[in-house]
């Protein structure tokens, strides 16, 4: 087992910048998830510590060792591919060898942390061992043109976990499973990495992965960091307006107005928010169950439509007077300006569509951020902390604020 | 009333006689069947009753002679030599053509800045008739101002095959280069780097990895040499002087079958075609079962 560390780490394609100045420690044992829409760097930054992308700036350090110009296979990491890249040819048994017929691997019974090639006996039994651990049993003289993605995938990890190395790396392994089995595949990996206590940096765009399977998330967004922390602080404390609209589902509801007085002004409405900033404008940040429908609530809204879903429902509204939308903001989030959408409490009747609403957001559940650069308020880069969700390097992000008045 | 408590009980009820569906398939192939049939099967037909006949040197004064001119024109010196004189080519210029199309693929499959210019020069033979690379290999194996001055490769008997062998490999290098390129081209990225990550080194990685995957490929990139190579012709007629010398060295069995184009010998010229297709239907059949376990079809 061992660490992960990016110190400053960089990969340009000629103009394009894909990674920027990546700093990152993923703990030995850690389950380090990277996320981030696509073409967000994720997955250059993971090729980069499998060694299958050459590192235009900054040093990587797998352990101790600085691994910029270390092959792939002396790296001693594994890789589980988001195609799973099984070789088609040979038998689950002969591709869950594979790793262990070119080179050293580490072995139990010689001196701690002793790494040599393992005799045919030593492979044999470590297959074996494989094979029972990811249930593979009855496969082992298929081909993987005979089996099932699950399966597959199952062949993929067994391959990346037979010869026992420092650390795990995975692309997007469960993306190409339908719902059913990433939903289970993903309890397996963690059950796995209790087991074995290997460190895993994982990729993935789906942040039910992350906050399901991680210690850490980092999130990347253009090939920049913008938050580490634990599942819980990246949801209940985004570091900034791109995190807010990424993380939840459906995402943290934001509006852009000017502050002052202890008010920020949104539309027509006049939200009172305490810590409000004297001056400037700010973009305020409400998740959809931190809002309650209230007769003299703070924020006036009109009813788009309803979505049943079974056991909530969402009520998507347009704020009256519309508040100013969010292009133009460096971190936009995308999500349609000045539509929100509300988590209505079970058991209360929908509100009809075109009626119009107030809403109070929840007591000390208002988030901040600046309006010009996006950041929390008090924030000007990236926060980081530690897998526990204490100390780390970077700034501490706040707490939300408390509604006012 | 029963079809339908049938069909709700879940069995099967079928609603087109079989030979409607028969029928219906005949129609569906008629166009390919009636092509195959005027172009291919009565023309062979007609190859296979020539050779039961004799003419003059006229053309006429047809004779039935019977099967046993099968067994005279086959079991001869002139159709053993031909075929002789082709596997000859072919073991000069398959294993050549194999090597060669795999290596320069391969050396051709990087991700180099200009590696496209590279791969547009070794697929323009492909672009280059007979009579031109036939015409290049003249002036390259000329004795006064060629490349290869010594020995004089197309005047020796011994060795006029290579130095046609030479001039056909060139040619056909554009094609093995082509077609093994297409299939590394079509071995997934990950699957190559999955490999770099278990350890192989390149000899493994290409023995283990890459070769089984591109099998496909190359069964049918060799079918196709060696059938090229039965049917070679043009170029040992560019080359050769007189056509099929220095003493008939690189008389081929497509140059025996040729000059055997006169009335008075078509029928030993139809055997010796009907001889060709069983030969190379033969070799081709033998390649297939003797490689295709070999062959890695992937899923």
């Amino acid at each position: 087992m061992a660490s992960v560390t990016f110190d400053g780490v960089t990969k340009r394609y000629g103009e394009v910048t894909a990674v920027d100045q990546l700093d990152l420690h993923v703990e030995d044992g850690e389950f380090m998830v990277l996320l981030g829409p696509s073409g967000c760097g994720k997955s250059t930054a993971l090729r980069m510590v499998a060694g299958l992308e050459d590192i235009s700036g900054g040093d990587l350090s797998i352990g101790d060792r600085v691994v910029n110009s270390v092959v792939p296979a002396q790296r001693d990491v594994a890789m589980v591919f988001q195609s799973y890249a099984l070789y088609p040819h040979m038998t689950v048994a002969r591709n869950i060898e594979s790793p262990l017929l070119s080179k050293p691997t580490r072995v139990d019974d010689g001196a701690e942390g002793e790494v040599r090639k393992l005799t045919k006996a030593e492979r044999q039994a470590r297959v074996d061992e494989a094979v029972r651990m990811l249930g593979l049993a009855d496969y082992v003289q298929r081909k993987p043109g005979a089996l099932s993605g699950g399966q597959r995938q199952r062949v993929a990890v067994a391959r990346a976990v037979v010869s026992r190395p420092a650390v795990f790396l995975m692309d997007e392994p469960l993306s190409n499973l339908d719902a059913k089995l990433r939903a289970q595949t993903r309890a397996e990996l963690i059950d796995l990495h209790t087991r074995l206590g290997t460190t895993i940096v994982y990729v993935t765009h789906d942040q039910i992965e992350a906050m399901t399977m991680a210690d850490r998330v980092a999130i990347l967004a253009d090939g920049h960091l913008q938050q580490v922390g634990t599942p819980r602080e990246v949801y209940e404390a985004p570091a900034n307006v791109f995190v807010a609209g990424f993380v939840g589902n459906p995402p943290m509801n934001t509006a852009r107005g000017p502050a002052g007085g202890g008010v920020v002004q949104i539309g027509a409405s006049q939200l009172p928010v305490a810590d409000a900033p004297a001056g400037g404008e700010v973009v305020v940040g409400v998740r959809p169950e931190h809002l309650e429908v209230t007769a003299d609530g703070p924020l006036r809204a009109r009813v788009h439509h309803v979505e049943w879903l079974g056991h909530e429902a969402q009520a998507s509204v347009d704020l009256v007077g519309g508040p100013a939308d969010e292009v133009g903001s460096p971190l936009a989030t995308g999500a349609s300006p000045g539509r929100w959408v509300v988590r209505l409490a079970p058991g209360l009747p929908a509100p009809e569509p075109g009626s119009e609403i107030a809403l109070t957001p929840l007591d000390g559940q208002v988030h901040l951020f600046d309006g010009a650069t996006g950041w929390r308020l008090g924030l000007d880069g990236p926060p980081v902390t530690g897998p526990g969700g204490i100390g780390g390097d970077g700034a501490e992000p706040d707490e939300p604020v408390g509604v006012g008045g | 009333m029963r079809r339908e408590l049938a069909a709700a009980r879940g069995a099967k009820v079928r609603d087109t006689p079989r030979w409607r569906e028969a029928g219906l398939a005949l129609l569906f192939l008629a166009p390919s069947l009636v092509v195959f049939a005027v172009f291919f099967y009565y023309p062979f037909e007609q190859l296979i009753v020539r050779g039961l006949y004799r003419n003059n040197i006229a053309g006429d004064n047809l004779r039935y002679v019977g099967w046993g001119q099968y067994r005279d024109v086959l079991g001869g010196d002139e159709f053993r030599e031909g075929i002789g004189h082709s596997v000859q080519f072919l073991l000069l210029t398959v294993p050549v053509g194999l090597l060669l199309g795999i290596v320069l693929a391969v050396v051709a499959n990087r991700r180099l800045r200009g590696i496209k210019i590279f791969q547009t020069i070794f697929t323009s033979t492909v672009a280059t008739s007979t009579a031109v690379a036939g015409f290049i290999f003249l002036a390259l194996l000329n004795p006064s101002i060629g490349l290869i001055k010594e020995p004089d490769l197309l005047a020796q008997p011994d060795t006029a095959m290579i130095g046609v062998a030479l001039a056909s490999s060139w040619q056909t290098l554009g094609l093995s280069f082509v077609i093994v390129l297409a299939g590394l081209q079509a071995i997934p990225r990950e699957v190559e780097e999955a490999s770099m990550l278990d350890g192989h080194g390149p000899l493994r990685r290409f023995f283990r990895v890459t070769l089984p995957l591109i099998s496909p490929v190359l069964m049918f990139l060799l079918v196709i040499l060696v059938v090229n190579a039965f049917q070679a012709f043009a170029q040992i007629d560019a080359l050769t002087k007189p056509p099929g010398g220095p003493d008939q060295a690189t008389e081929t069995i497509v140059f025996k079958i040729f000059e055997n184009r006169t009335p008075d010998r078509l029928g030993d010229g139809s055997i010796m075609s009907v001889g060709l297709f069983a030969v190379t239907f033969v070799v081709t059949l033998a390649q297939f079962l003797l490689l295709e376990r070999r062959v890695h079809y992937g899923e």
